[in-house]
């Protein structure tokens, strides 16, 4: 009969006569990425895998900022709250943006003290039906000063690349070389710098591979601090540009995360989607 | 049983679009319902308003029921009925059991002849 340990429900993996508590092989517990609000920064921490299981099948009209930031997302309209569904693979929960009019809204979110931003989204989009759909912006408009946006797509492309701006005293908007058409599953991270603002300074990774970017607009003069802003994940400003597409988690955090920070956390996104990065 | 797995597109002429709100939020929809600025084909004035909609199929038959509508209309104020059931009349539904929201969506639009106003980022 095989060994249980008493603080183990499972029976441990036997590997030539060696159990895997033996060996001292425990499976590495997964990346709190919660901490990395722990010194105070600013931002937001969604995961739809955290909401209960009684709500699979609902529309839901909150999602809870696991930040501490009090950052929620929230729409009072049944109509353009996104639906929670259970990935068939992996098991972990998402939620459904319909394309049509799905979208939350923080309270304002205080940027005004940096210049320097990370956003990291588990996502598949479903659809390259519109243009510009918004995954996330900081800001109701694309030119707004001190705001952020991340689309799946632009108009201004052949094909369907990811998009990512920044605007500070000017903007710069970069998609990525490669177009990746929809259906297309993605951990997006991208980075973005007003402090020396330059071509370079909105950077975006797919997958976990460094993206070569165009230049969709970009007068690359200025520099800047981010403002003061509600986030709205889905839509922009509540009113267009709806995302059609598949939210596993989204991070939003006032810092430039460290190479290894941005591993940890895309590793643990694409667990979500069952790809590899 | 309990899921909402109907998807449903609603589209009413902008003329409408007020009173086909406020009959969402009375059955506890929220507000603002339907918020999609639609226009005919090649045209950038915004001739209709749309949105699409996860129900459970019994709440939606509560929601389309002529004779709960119609009760509704009937306790309005005798000046607000007659533009309440021209309202009701011209909203459009396009219901889909299991139904994938873009496709639906997007077929809908098609049967209407209308698309969706973009904001592009030029």
């Amino acid at each position: 009969m095989a060994f249980i340990h008493p603080k183990h429900s499972i029976e441990p993996q036997v590997f030539f006569g060696k159990t895997f508590i033996d060996l001292n092989l425990k499976p590495e517990p997964p990346f709190d990425i919660a901490s990395l609000f722990k010194n105070g920064e600013q931002g937001l921490f969604y995961d739809p895998h955290t909401l209960d299981n009684s709500l699979v099948g609902q529309t839901v009209p909150t999602l809870t900022d696991l930040s501490s930031n009090e950052n929620h997302g929230s729409n009072a309209n049944s109509a353009q709250q996104m639906l929670l569904k259970i990935d068939a693979v992996t098991g972990y929960k998402y939620l459904k943006a319909d394309g049509a009019d799905d979208f939350y809204a923080t309270q304002d979110v205080d940027f005004t003290h940096t210049d320097k931003v990370t956003v990291i989204a588990a996502l598949r989009k479903t659809s390259d039906a519109t243009a510009y759909p918004v995954v996330v912006e900081f800001g109701a408009s694309a030119t707004s000063i001190g705001s952020f946006h991340l689309f799946t797509r632009s108009t201004l492309q052949t094909g369907s690349g990811y998009v990512f701006s920044i605007v500070g005293a000017s903007r710069v908007m970069n998609r990525t070389a490669i177009s990746y058409d929809a259906p297309h599953s993605a951990v997006l991270t991208t980075t973005g710098d007003l402090s020396d603002l330059k071509a370079t300074s909105a950077k975006q990774r797919v997958n976990g591979v460094d993206q070569e970017t165009l230049p969709l607009d970009g007068t690359t003069t200025g520099g800047g601090y981010f403002s003061k802003y509600p986030l709205f994940v889905g839509r922009r400003g509540g009113v267009s540009n709806a995302l059609s597409g598949d939210l596993y988690a989204l991070l939003i955090i006032d810092r430039i995360l460290t190479d290894a920070e941005i591993q940890k956390v895309e590793q643990e996104f694409a667990k979500r989607m069952g790809i590899t990065v | 049983m309990n899921e909402k797995n109907l998807s449903v597109v609603s589209i009413v002429p902008k003329a409408y679009l007020e009173p086909i709100n406020a009959l969402a939020e009375v059955y506890k929809c929220g507000p603002n319902n339907i918020s999609v600025p639609l226009c005919t084909n090649n045209n950038d004035e915004v001739t209709h308003y749309g949105c699409h909609s996860y129900w459970r199929i019994d709440d939606y038959a509560e929601f389309s029921s002529d004779e709960l509508r119609n009760a509704f209309i009937s306790q309005l104020p005798v000046e607000l009925q007659e533009p309440m059931q021209a309202a009701v009349a011209s909203l459009y539904e396009r219901t889909v059991l299991h139904g994938d929201a873009q496709e639906n969506w997007q077929a809908a639009l098609q049967e209407l002849g209308l698309t969706q106003v973009e904001f592009n980022i030029e």
